[in-house]
């Protein structure tokens, strides 16, 4: 894939497939072009040039009604700060994606409490995310992505915001949850101790994708 | 013993074809990670850049081995027990500290080249 902004080339033929079930880690320094591949593989982006294949069809081409229907329906997101909606609660975030998908109101709420307690968030449902700490609304963020039971979630810097110990009880549900389910997850990171969750992990240089060569294969 | 220099009896030597065969395959492979390599890594690069060969390519081989450690360690924290996780802990800060190293180093590999092929 190929994609600049302006004069500036972000992705220069970068290359990857992602196994579904896989988690991947997309690592690289700042500028690289991992986000930017990441937003190319979720749809959000259209490349330049190239092809994007998801289940057998193809993403980039397809108009931008039908990515987004794709959006809201096979994948989930989780990025750094959240990006949850601070004047409604948590319960509300999280079903927020099951209503817009026109699932009915009470179905849409038994399934954020289910993900409520699935991750350990039992009593603050009726809370404003705007009042939850960094873990706590990490966790609706995810829950939110989860809920629609996505076949891939796609994480750019989920824990990119919050101290160490908090992040790898975010990551350790993420990945346990994942596995779970069988979801697939590309996750953008600079972090090797977030890179370590991953089952699998590109480097992106230079807007390319370059792989280690496998000497860990004995 | 190639020749004799002026002053004392002195020995030359040039390193043979298994010579280059093995430092070459001592290149390619990745050192085990464990804690306080920094020094070898640091002679690979240096020799690599030396030898005309790619430290880019040694440093990315060596990043995959360090990161397929960290995630033998990130398992038994996500499943051991507390003390478990303590230990793979402290694996894991010091692999990470020697993967800074290597970034750092790799953004830096072609001033370093410059460098040391200079010299």
């Amino acid at each position: 894939m190929y994609r600049s902004f302006g004069q500036t080339p972000a992705l220069q033929g970068a290359s990857l497939s992602v196994a579904s079930g896989e988690i991947v880690a997309i690592m690289g320094p700042s500028g690289s072009g991992k986000s930017t591949l990441l937003h190319c593989l979720a749809g959000i982006f259209e490349p330049d040039r190239g092809e994007v294949w998801f289940e057998g069809q193809r993403l980039d081409g397809l108009g931008e009604t039908k990515r987004t229907q794709l959006r809201r329906t096979a994948f989930g997101f989780v990025f750094q700060f959240g990006q949850l909606v601070p004047e409604l609660s948590a319960a509300d975030n999280i079903a927020l994606p099951l209503l817009l998908n026109r699932v009915s109101r009470k179905a849409a709420y038994k399934d954020a409490a289910s993900w409520l307690q699935r991750l350990g968030l039992d009593e603050l449902g009726a809370r404003r995310t705007g009042e939850l700490s960094g873990g706590q609304a990490q966790r609706v963020a995810l829950a939110r992505a989860l809920v629609t039971e996505p076949r891939v979630l796609f994480a750019d810097e989920p824990t990119g915001s919050l101290d160490s110990l908090t992040g790898e009880m975010v990551l350790d549900l993420l990945v346990g949850v994942a596995r779970e389910e069988g979801t697939t997850v590309v996750l953008v990171t600079h972090d090797a101790r977030v890179a370590a969750y991953a089952g699998r992990a590109v480097m992106v240089r230079d807007g390319r994708v370059t792989t280690p060569s496998d000497v860990v294969a004995r | 013993m190639l020749s004799r220099a002026t002053g004392p009896d002195r020995k030359r030597y040039v390193i043979t074809d298994l010579g280059v065969s093995e430092v070459e395959a001592w290149l390619t492979e990745p050192v085990e990670p464990e804690p306080h390599l920094q020094t070898v890594l640091f002679a690979k690069v240096v020799l690599a850049l030396m030898l005309g060969r790619s430290a880019e390519r040694y440093l990315d081989t060596q990043r995959a081995a360090h990161l397929q450690r960290m995630r033998e360690l990130t398992e038994i924290k996500r499943t051991g027990s507390l003390v478990d996780a303590l230990l793979a802990d402290h694996g894991l800060f010091h692999l990470e500290a020697d993967l800074r190293w290597i970034d750092v180093t790799s953004a830096r590999l072609q001033v370093l080249t410059e460098m040391v092929r200079a010299s």
